[in-house]
């Protein structure tokens, strides 16, 4: 037995997600729903905070399925299916923004939003007037400002955060999505996180909200 | 942080804390950090620190689809079902179209490849006219003698192809 009809078949055995695609390339359109039912939130949730927009998001998300039901036929089973279906996910998410960013139509990018050229970080450490220190952190003030932070992360920095935290994906397979070395995620993962805290530590410490995020 | 982190180690420690906090440190480095950890205050604040920042990314709302997104899915890969499958009708006839002409070169080859064959093995009949050709200038003349065996003795000795070697 080669290799990779021995790591085929140990996935096909572990990874229920597998078998189904299995299914699916075998033309069950069951199965097929099964899959989407399974995945459509965690992959809509996951291209918004990518992309910045959740109704682009939903539409890549579209596009993501349509692409793992055309590849149905050629589908081997070499990695859990989720690996396989955010490593599609990141394709299009990266062909997406770069056909945005070439047609400059909408820009969904943060960073560009601050207009004066600095580090976006830099930007929003700059604490904004009329803050009020170590009040009571709102729920949806949290949300918008832990939103602004993930959204000034680069865009590598911020698919290995969302896979690391929502799909709670290891260093190698989050390599793998990525097409990188699980080193080079490790040291991804270790300067986002940085770069967060240095965002959010200030405003979870003592309340002092970055600059760009708007009091409701 | 202690002073040697300060001076250019940060990067690293960084990492091994995150790969730590993540469960993706080996023994031996789970070790060294936990040895670090029950010794080093700063250190476990800065863990600290890390897991509240990262904890706070549970604030960010995660998507809620209902039934229309699934159905609108499934709709859309259906529909370019459809489409494939229009596709593979379009493209039968041309299909066919592509099998006849194939046929066709095939056969005009066939018989190409025949022609040259016969031109090649079969004697050409304008071959022998030529080669009479001086006979044939002469006939009436030869005609005048009567005798066939005269005319046969005369070309023997060379005379008909005398005049056409000049």
């Amino acid at each position: 037995m080669s290799t990779t009809e021995a790591s085929a078949q140990s996935y096909d055995l572990r990874d229920p997600d597998v078998r189904l695609m299995l299914e699916v390339r075998d033309d069950s359109a069951s199965a097929f729903e099964e899959l989407v039912l399974r995945y459509q939130s965690r992959l809509v949730a996951v291209l918004e905070h990518l992309i910045g927009h959740r109704e682009l998001a939903e539409d890549l998300a579209q596009e993501v399925f349509l692409r793992v039901y055309r590849s149905r036929k050629s589908y081997v089973p070499t990695a859990k299916f989720s690996t396989w279906m955010f490593t599609i996910a990141n394709n299009v998410a990266l062909n997406a923004r770069r056909d945005l960013s070439r047609r400059k139509e909408v820009n969904l990018d943060v960073q560009d939003s601050g207009g004066h050229g600095a580090n976006p970080i830099e930007q929003m450490l700059h604490v904004s007037s009329g803050q009020i220190p170590a009040r009571q952190l709102d729920k949806a003030e949290v949300r918008d400002v832990v939103r602004l932070a993930v959204s000034a992360l680069n865009e590598r920095q911020r698919m290995a955060v969302l896979l690391n935290k929502f799909e709670e994906m290891s260093y190698a397979d989050i390599a793998e999505v990525m097409e990188m070395s699980p080193q080079a995620i490790k040291s991804l993962l270790s300067r986002a996180r940085m770069n967060l805290k240095e965002i959010l530590e200030p405003y979870l410490q003592q309340g002092h909200r970055p600059a760009g995020t708007s009091l409701e | 942080m202690s002073e040697s982190d300060s001076q250019g180690n940060a990067p690293v420690v960084d990492d091994e804390l995150v790969a730590y906090l993540d469960g993706e440190l080996d023994a031996e480095s789970s070790q060294r950090v936990e040895a670090r950890l029950a010794t080093d205050p700063e250190f476990r604040q800065r863990l600290r620190n890390l897991e509240q920042v990262w904890d706070s990314l549970d604030y960010l709302p995660r998507a809620e689809l209902n039934e229309e997104f699934t159905h609108s899915t499934l709709e859309m890969v259906a529909t370019e079902i459809d489409r494939d499958v229009t596709q593979q009708l379009v493209a039968a006839p041309r299909s066919r179209r592509r099998r006849w002409l194939w046929g066709a070169s095939s056969v005009a080859a066939a018989c190409l490849a025949g022609f040259l064959v016969l031109q090649w093995t079969l004697p050409d009949p304008n071959e022998a006219l030529v080669q009479d050709l001086p006979i044939l200038n002469r006939l009436d003349i030869y005609r005048e003698t009567g005798s066939l065996e005269f005319l046969l003795e005369l070309d023997r000795s060379g005379i008909f192809t005398e005049g056409t070697e000049e």
